[in-house]
């Protein structure tokens, strides 16, 4: 209710007529039928938070999944393997739906990855699939901001050339697209507008893509790379 | 959609006292039952809400030192830690003894820690705080591990990283760690990255001191919301939080220490639903 006077003013000794009332009346029953703006409210009408309902700005979800870090990953409960030769690979045990009257939502994924280098470079040498790529799905899409490590499975890809001669001399990595260690962390976040409805949140992870170079000569471990405590939060931001 | 229903006067019939009082009456009735969505996305600015707004700060203490803030301090300078990780979520046994496998960072001026002192904190918006949660934001840059003898010199194959998590007291003496906070970085050695030792012969002619320090250069990140659920018991008084960190790894010698620099700590509290 932007406005401080009636519309139509309504003055003695004038015959009161009906539109004027219909009118003065619409304004009122329009503008507080979903539009009612900061204009309305008083200066510290809410002096204290308690006034207002939990959800009154911000709606949190969050789900996480433990791992002991200390034992084997073979046997350690949920303990969750990455594939080799797939793509995005969601999380288990975190993904979040929720339903929301649209606006701005916060993604933050925090993660326990452990991606050791590929066993055989010092052996065979030429087959090391370096690291592991992290983002954020929302609706089954990818959001591209959110992408840790190359944004292009299909073009960012692990180049190795490895010295022929003198046997095991070493190995030059060109290009990796992704982070990698025995032990390392992943957080990633997204900020999006989301309209209303039902929607659904996830993490997810991918080995980089294979090249000619690094498949030949070893038979993959899709026990390598695995994902260990991870946590999913959304945070909706509501007015 | 709420509607205020408002029958349209119409042409032909007369109105009267009774009928102009029957809509002011349906009008009254709708504003004394507004919704959610009767109002205007942006409809509340910070001139409207408490001076914390939505972000549920009052007792947070503001922080004195330059470069930090009321939610978050903020490290820049080296400092070093020789504390060895034990146990999954800390060696204490709540509510009597803390953790003593891990502690806090800190590099002698600043620490990565939010205390309220007296003035504790209830988790939960069924209480008096109104605090759903915390949201925290951890960031810590492992420099690199030192490790003096054995493994690091025999074959460059020390097993040595951090390991950095975030702990509640409610004494200000005995913390205990969040376990779901916990995270690791391993260094860059060989058996670091997972690989058999390497031959010592094909290490190169490395003095004692570049054998003993590995460089990582790598941040350790954490993001999580501590939550009424997360602690042992949902209505607890909390007296402060804070980041801690210990040596993580199977590798044998003396004097093993990680280095830590820029870290930063922030904890936000929240006014929210769920």
């Amino acid at each position: 209710m932007s406005w401080k006077f009636p519309a139509r003013a309504i003055k003695n000794p004038e015959v009161v007529a009906m539109d004027d009332i219909n009118h003065n009346f619409r304004e009122v029953v329009e503008e507080a039928s979903g539009a009612l703006n900061e204009h309305n409210w008083k200066t510290n009408a809410f002096p204290e938070r308690g006034q207002l309902a939990d959800d009154a700005g911000i709606v949190i979800h969050n789900s996480v999944v433990e791992v002991n870090p200390t034992t084997d990953p073979d046997t350690t409960p949920n303990v969750q393997f990455v594939q080799y030769d797939r793509d995005w690979q969601p999380l288990n045990g975190i993904e979040i739906t929720f339903n929301t009257t649209g606006g701005i939502v916060w993604l933050i994924g925090s993660v326990q990855v452990s991606s050791p280098l590929s066993f055989s470079y010092f052996g065979n040498g030429g087959t090391g699939r370096f690291g592991l790529q992290c983002a954020l799905e929302f609706n089954g899409a990818i959001l591209a901001q959110s992408i840790i490590g190359g944004a292009d499975l299909s073009n960012d890809q692990i180049t190795v050339f490895r010295p022929p001669s003198p046997p095991r001399i070493g190995f030059q990595v060109i290009s990796t697209p992704a982070p990698s260690s025995l032990f390392l962390t992943f957080s990633t976040e997204a900020i999006i507008d989301v309209p209303p409805g039902k929607h659904t949140a996830r993490i997810v992870v991918a080995p980089p893509r294979a090249t000619s170079e690094t498949v030949k000569g070893a038979t993959l471990n899709n026990t390598d790379k695995w994902i260990g405590t991870r946590e999913l939060i959304v945070t909706q931001l509501l007015r | 959609m709420p509607e205020i229903q408002y029958p349209y006067l119409e042409e032909g019939t007369t109105f009267d006292a009774s009928s102009l009082n029957t809509r002011l009456q349906t009008v009254t009735d709708g504003l004394n039952g507004l919704t959610e969505v009767s109002v205007q996305r942006g409809a509340f600015s910070d001139q409207h809400l408490s001076n914390q707004g939505l972000l549920a700060g009052e007792d947070f203490p503001a922080s004195g030192v330059a470069g930090t803030t009321r939610y978050s301090r903020n490290i820049s300078g080296n400092h070093s830690y020789t504390v060895k990780y034990t146990t999954w979520g800390g060696n204490g046994t709540y509510p009597l003894v803390g953790d003593t496998d891990r502690n806090l960072i800190t590099d002698g001026v600043v620490s990565l820690e939010i205390n309220f002192g007296a003035s504790t904190i209830q988790l939960g918006m069924g209480n008096t705080d109104k605090i759903a949660g915390l949201l925290v934001l951890l960031n810590v840059h492992l420099l690199r591990t030192s490790l003096v003898n054995e493994e690091q010199q025999t074959d460059f194959g020390a097993t040595q990283g951090a390991m950095t998590c975030i702990q509640y007291t409610t004494d200000n003496v005995n913390w205990f760690t969040l376990r779901k906070t916990e995270r690791f970085q391993w260094n860059r050695t060989v058996r670091g990255e997972g690989q058999v030792a390497i031959n010592p012969s094909q290490r190169g002619k490395m003095t004692s001191d570049d054998q003993d320090d590995v460089y990582c250069n790598q941040d350790i990140s954490t993001r999580t919301i501590i939550l009424p659920s997360d602690l042992p018991d949902p209505n607890l008084a909390i007296r402060g939080i804070r980041a801690a960190t210990a040596v993580f790894g199977a590798a044998t010698g003396s004097a093993q220490t990680i280095y830590l620099r820029e870290s930063n700590f922030t904890v936000i509290p929240l006014h929210a639903g769920s």
